[in-house]
Order: structure tokens, then sequence, then C-alpha cells
């Protein structure tokens, strides 16, 4: 790429951004265009720097001054925290109020279950009782084989 | 206290905490001003127009930006309104000076651009001047430099090319 239409084209021309690019990566490494162009070192030396300015009184009013805060307001994350940590403590104190509350007592009844044939596992309920009163068996085969679950719950009356 | 801590106190209106924010990074901005518009008394007038400036939009700030280059932003603004008013007031007074100053001839010295300085930055166009100082001594990128000033970032890289070029030739030819 000819430097002179380097120059021309980076100037003059609204350029695509790939074309820009191309052309700023010239700029970047041809020795010729850099040599036209001063270097950052150089600009600086031009310019007043941060490091000149230490003895520049401060341009903040002295009632301000460089003090850091002594009295500060709350941030706003530790409001969200607060709020958590309130929101949690409510939780809990909820679940130990349900925790507290005694459970209803399992009804103790009495069943009699017969087997019929150790060999081929096949079993009956004859009577199912929950306290004084007569149960209605559930049974379910869950697909595992040998494997039946039994449960009992009080009839309605 | 970190700085994000002391953005989220000034947000909230705590002036003391705006002046440790600005504690670290005035000198920057004084520099930048000094630079732009070549003048301690006027750089000083600039520079605490923008801080002002800054404390009443801080509430506008993005956490996600960096504190220093928002600042310095504003702080170029400002200083690209004030060498535009400059412009203007010294277009007047080229035209009406000799009623202004009694018939006589307006002296140089009184409508120039403050070259005593003899920095060659001054010679340059205010936004190329803005461009050079934002990306030379602030590393601001050039698509930090065009969302400041305004402009493309096309706009912003040939602001740096012709800045560059032109203090090439202005150091030669002072040599």
């Amino acid at each position: 790429m000819a430097c002179k239409w380097v120059c021309f084209a980076f100037r003059a021309l609204p350029l695509p951004a790939w074309r820009t690019f191309l052309l700023d990566r010239h700029i970047d490494h041809c020795p010729r265009c850099r040599g036209e162009a001063l270097d950052d070192e150089a600009i600086r030396s031009l310019g007043v720097t941060p490091a000149d300015l230490q003895n520049e009184p401060s341009l903040l009013p002295p009632a301000a001054g460089r003090r850091l805060p002594r009295r500060r307001a709350i941030p706003f994350d530790w409001r969200y925290a607060f709020g958590a940590l309130l929101a949690v403590t409510l939780l809990g104190a909820l679940v130990a109020l349900f925790r507290l509350t005694p459970p209803e007592p399992i009804a103790q009844g009495t069943v009699y279950v017969t087997e019929g044939d150790a060999h081929v596992r096949v079993f009956a309920v004859i009577e199912a009782r929950i306290g004084d009163e007569p149960a209605r068996p559930i049974l379910f085969k869950p697909g595992q084989p040998g494997m039946t679950i039994v449960w009992f719950e009080k009839t309605k009356n | 206290m970190d700085e994000r801590d002391l953005i989220r106190c000034a947000q909230l209106g705590d002036r003391d905490a705006f002046a440790g924010l600005v504690s670290s990074h005035e000198k920057k901005l004084l520099a930048l001003c000094w630079n732009m518009l070549g003048e301690r008394e006027e750089a000083r007038d600039a520079a605490q127009e923008a801080l002002l400036q800054a404390f009443e939009n801080l509430s506008r700030f993005d956490a996600g930006r960096s504190f220093v280059k928002w600042l310095l932003g504003i702080g170029a603004k400002r200083c690209l309104d004030r060498l535009r008013r400059k412009r203007t007031f010294l277009r007047i007074f080229k035209v009406h000076a000799g009623e202004w100053l009694g018939g006589g001839e307006p002296r140089p010295e009184a409508v120039a651009e403050n070259e005593s300085t003899g920095r060659l930055l001054l010679k340059l166009p205010p936004r190329e001047r803005a461009a050079i100082s934002l990306a030379v001594f602030d590393d601001f990128s050039a698509r930090e430099i065009a969302a400041t000033l305004g402009c493309a970032e096309n706009t912003a890289r040939v602001h740096l090319f012709n800045a560059r070029l032109k203090l090439k030739k202005e150091v030669a030819d002072g040599l």
C-alpha cells in the first residue's frame, strides 16, 4: 500500500471498518508513516502532566477538603444484605414454629398377613384395623421384582 | 474504603465522599484542561466546572465504567465549550476592537490566542487537541474519544492522526 494513498484515504474518505483497520495497521507498522507522526513520548513532553502539578492547590474548596468521609450513609448494597438477612430470619422462625407444633400421631393398628406358600410368594391381607376401626389396604407394586408395598388408610364413614 | 464505595456514598449526596473520590484524579483533570486551554486560571475554572457537573450528574454515572475517564470526558467537553465561546468572543472582538479601545488599533497580543506559553499543542484545532490530549496523556482509546467528542470512531482516529502529523511538522519547523 502506498503511504501517500494511505494518508489520503485515512483523512479524506469515509471508510468501512475493515479498511480502516488495514490502514491503521499500515500506519502502525510502516516506518515511513510512523516517521511522519510524532510519537507519544514526544507529545507528552509538549504538554502538562499530573506530575508537573504536584504543587497546585486542590480544586475543591477547603471546606470539602481532602478528608475521607467521616459520616457516611449506609452503602446501597448493605440494604439488600439487611433485607436478605431479615427474610432468612423470618423464614427460620416460621420453620421453627411449624416444628414446635406436635405432628399428628401415626395411628397404630393391627395387620394380619397370611403368606400362602413361601415359594409362590403370594400373600393376602385378611384383616386390617387402625385402632378400633377397620382400615383399607392399598397395594403398590413399584416394578421391582419381589417387592410390594402395602399401606393402610382409615376408611371413611 | 475503595472507589466503588466512595461512588455509592457520593451518589447518595455525601460531599465528603465525593471529595475523597476526586482527590486522586483532580491533577489529571487539571492537566487535561491546562493542555487544552493553555492557561492555568482558565484551566482551573474549567476543571472546577467539570467537578461541579460531575457531582450533579453522579446519579447517572454507570458503575461499570471507569470513573476517571468519565470525569475526564466531562472536563474535555467543558474545555471545548470554553474554546468555542472564546473563538466567538475573539471574532466579535476583532470586529469591534477599534470602538471598544477608543479608536486605537487592536493590539495583536490582546486578540491573539494565548501563544505565550509556546506550547505546540495550542496550535492544534480544539477537537484535535482534545483527541490527542485524551489519547496520549490519559490513555483513551479511539472509541472512548469518539464517545467523549460525540463523533464517529473513524473521525476520532483521523483527529489523532492529523494531530500527530501536525505536531511532528511543528516540531521539525521549530528546530
